[in-house]
């Protein structure tokens, strides 16, 4: 009799399934953070700004714990074709997902110096994409939770999309101090905002397309 | 000798330079139980193939076809298609098991030396040829010793029995029995089965060297022996072959679901 979906080796689904939920909760964390740094960016949350750097030591603890799982899982059950690209795959994925947790630190860095300016109304211009970054983010998270690959696939156009509209607003905040010479690190610090969206958004396109060379559709 | 023999009973088939083994639309029978089912099939030259599969699939049958062990099993019999070397449909009645033998070597799962001395056991195959040239007996005890990377381990001790060598020697004398008589395949049912960690890398190392000379054809359960050893994999079930390509390709990314169920241990 054929299962598809369950090993005759309990342990190895246990390991398999151990992993997954690590990786999922790196994912989580990730999307987590962003939400929390642009919330402390937009408005001028000084707690949430706080957690958000305080939450990057277990985005970079997942991501250890993810190593270690999945070397004991190549170590202990040899995984081969889907297996292993699923084990190869959570490697990557949380790498990806802790550098997103670096970007959204960074966020809060900057929106940390941003509170010693006065408020700049350009702040306002990160919202949509955020809003847009938000609504894949959390897409893509119950794509990978699913390994759902044919979900995945049809966010890469709007990814692409959203990646456009991060660099033109990277580009648009770049212009910004010659508008306003008066505020030049504040604005300064705006751009490098811009960019670790534009980044975050790169890192989701390549989750993405990491994730859909797993090419089968597991249950989870 | 034996090719030329092959030769001169193949009247249609055309070699394919390539290709050592063409299994072509096999259908195998234990009495009324058919065990192989339309098993087709192209083996090439100078390489490792293995067959895999969950236990009573048909991978031993169909090994045993390319040398006729299965002759020796009363109503056992190939029943449709056939099974070419170099061309040579080796299921023909008129053909001599005994002559395809010698083309056709076997490596068993137990190590099986003869009750003879080391020295005894490698010439065993020549003597049964009718080589009675003593030098040239030596010449290919050592030769073949060495080839089976045991001469260094026994030179001393060539006329001791056989039965002191450990497991994984004897395998090796088995081994260099197999190619004394300078067969063009080597079939491996399990080789390493019985073996240590140590003594089944030392044939895995053995079987990369002699697949420079010999075709092997290999039956394994070790799914990292196949992955390790073998430059082609078939998967068989039920009697099947459902998949076969080259390993790399079935371990990474194999084309049907049942391949990847089996080689990820989700089959129950």
């Amino acid at each position: 009799m054929l299962t598809h979906n369950s090993h005759t080796l309990r342990e190895f689904d246990t390991a398999l399934n151990n992993l997954h939920q690590s990786l999922m909760t790196i994912a989580y964390k990730a999307q987590s953070a962003l939400d929390l740094a642009i919330n402390g960016c937009l408005k001028n949350d000084e707690n949430a700004i706080n957690q958000v750097i305080a939450d990057d030591e277990d985005l970079d603890e997942l991501e250890k714990v993810i190593d270690e799982k999945s070397l004991h899982i190549l170590a202990f059950f040899s995984p081969v074709a889907t297996d292993l690209k699923l084990v190869l795959t959570s490697i990557r994925l949380s790498g990806m997902y802790e550098r997103i947790g670096d970007e959204c630190v960074g966020i809060a860095k900057r929106s940390k110096k941003l509170r010693n300016y006065p408020p700049l109304r350009e702040i306002l211009a990160i919202e949509p994409i955020y809003r847009d970054l938000a609504t894949l983010f959390r897409q893509i998270n119950k794509g990978i939770s699913y390994w759902d690959v044919k979900s995945l696939e049809i966010l890469l156009p709007k990814l692409q999309e959203l990646s456009h509209k991060s660099q033109f607003l990277t580009r648009h905040l770049a212009e910004l101090p010659e508008q306003h010479p008066d505020a030049l690190l504040a604005i300064s610090e705006l751009i490098f905002i811009g960019r670790s969206l534009e980044r975050i958004t790169e890192n989701l396109q390549r989750i993405v397309e990491e994730a859909m060379l797993v090419s089968i559709i597991t249950e989870s | 000798m034996f090719t030329n023999d092959l030769q001169l009973m193949s009247d249609s088939n055309i070699p394919t330079p390539s290709i050592s083994i063409e299994v072509d639309s096999v259908d195998f029978h234990y009495g009324d139980k058919q065990s192989l089912y339309q098993v087709s099939m192209q083996i090439p030259k100078n390489q490792i193939t293995a067959f895999i599969g969950p236990s009573g699939c048909g991978k031993s049958t169909l090994l045993r076809c390319i040398n006729r062990m299965n002759d020796r099993i009363p109503n056992a019999r190939v029943t449709s298609g056939a099974i070419r070397i170099d061309g040579v449909d080796v299921t023909s009645p008129t053909l001599d098991p005994i002559i395809l033998r010698r083309e056709v070597g076997m490596v068993f799962q137990k190590s099986n030396p003869f009750p003879m001395s080391i020295h005894e056991n490698v010439a065993y195959g020549l003597r049964l040829a009718g080589v009675k040239d003593k030098r040239l007996i030596n010449q290919t005890v050592e030769e073949s010793l060495t080839h089976a990377a045991l001469w260094d381990e026994v030179k001393d001790r060539l006329h001791t029995s056989a039965y002191g060598l450990s497991g994984g020697q004897q395998q090796r004398l088995c081994i260099a029995r197999s190619i004394a008589v300078k067969p063009k395949i080597l079939l491996m049912d399990e080789p390493c089965s019985a073996l240590d960690p140590i003594a089944t890398v030392k044939i895995e190392e053995l079987m990369h060297r002699l697949k420079e000379e010999f075709t092997i054809v290999c039956v394994t359960h070790n799914m990292q022996q196949a992955t390790r050893v073998s430059d082609l994999t078939g998967f068989f079930m039920l009697g099947k072959l459902v998949e076969f390509s080259s390993t790399e390709k079935m371990f990474s990314n194999p084309d049907c679901q049942e391949t990847e169920d089996y080689i990820t241990g989700r089959i129950s």
